[in-house]
């Protein structure tokens, strides 16, 4: 048996990460780690926090279902991304449109005034 | 966002600098993606429903990367955690009318300063005579998940508690043994 200083009633420590990683909570989840990684894990659950309640939280569904639903998060996740990156391209484009569009009329008029000028 | 992976070795707090100095979202994506998982049990302990608890996720994200931590962040992971839970209880108001009380129980513990550090040392001696007050129930599950590493599923096989029981008394005893120690430690001082 252990010294009992494991058992002080705080949160430091313990944890060799100071985040669960998806990997290691999806095993959890499907029950495919050893009774000492399913401890160590489960030291989260002993404090209070984001880990605990998402193993709390996370234990209400199937495996299956928080593998699907988080794949379904970061595919939304990428892809308003990707939009964001688009919109801001665009935005960009447009700029240049307009700088372009101000140049050419520029030198129109510049041009109208220099041909006005030698008649 | 899946293309280079050197992502994965910085750390939160250098995929944030990576952004603030590039002004580059996808360094927010990889930030947030290291915590979908993570985010999304949060939602589903206070929503209670998959659907609302992906919706409240993708909110979440849409929140961050419109407002980007500011910054004097300095721990994404809690700051990310706070907004999860206070928009999963803002909905929860809104749609039962919960009360402030109510809130306050989902509230969690603050994090320990260098004083109580200090003192967790000093009390580690008087920690079996304070075991010895606790409940059977939370005695027994502080004892077999600490002293003897077995796992939650352990446990349940050993004692016929629940998952949430075992979980229970093992927060609410390490929560006493805390409150004993303390005690303990005013008297003689």
């Amino acid at each position: 048996m252990s010294e009992p200083n494991n058992i002080l009633p705080f949160d430091t420590g313990n944890h060799a990460s100071n985040r669960l990683s998806e990997e290691i909570l999806i095993a959890w989840l499907d029950g495919s780690l050893s009774p000492a990684e399913q401890h160590e894990v489960e030291q989260w659950l002993a404090d209070e926090g984001m880990e605990s309640d998402a193993l709390e939280g996370l234990r209400s569904l199937k495996p299956a279902e928080t593998k699907k639903s988080v794949k379904k998060l970061n595919h939304r996740l990428r892809k308003t991304l990707l939009h964001k990156k688009h919109s801001r391209r665009k935005a960009n484009a447009d700029y240049f449109t307009w700088i372009a569009i101000a140049i050419v009329l520029l030198l129109a008029v510049v041009a109208y005034l220099a041909i006005r000028k030698t008649l | 966002m899946s293309g280079n992976k050197g992502h994965i070795t910085l750390t939160d707090e250098e995929l944030l600098q990576a952004y603030r100095s590039s002004d580059n979202n996808q360094w927010l994506g990889y930030l947030l993606q290291r915590y979908t998982a993570l985010l999304f049990g949060v939602a589903v302990k206070y929503l209670k429903d998959k659907s609302l608890a992906e919706d409240a996720v993708q909110q979440i994200f849409l929140k961050v990367l419109s407002r980007p931590p500011v910054e004097d962040i300095f721990n994404f992971k809690g700051w990310l955690y706070i907004l999860m839970r206070n928009h999963c209880l803002q909905q929860l108001r809104d749609k039962n009318n919960i009360s402030g009380d109510t809130a306050l129980a989902y509230l969690p513990a603050t994090e320990p300063d260098d004083e109580e550090m200090q003192w967790r040392e000093q009390t580690l001696d008087h920690m079996n005579e304070a075991m010895t007050l606790l409940n059977e129930e939370q005695r027994k599950a502080l004892s077999l998940f600490y002293l003897e590493k077995n796992s939650y599923e352990q446990i349940i096989a050993k004692t016929g508690y629940t998952f949430m029981q075992v979980k229970s008394f093992i927060q609410n005893g390490k929560r006493n043994l805390k409150h004993l120690l303390l005690k303990r430690t005013e008297n003689r001082s």
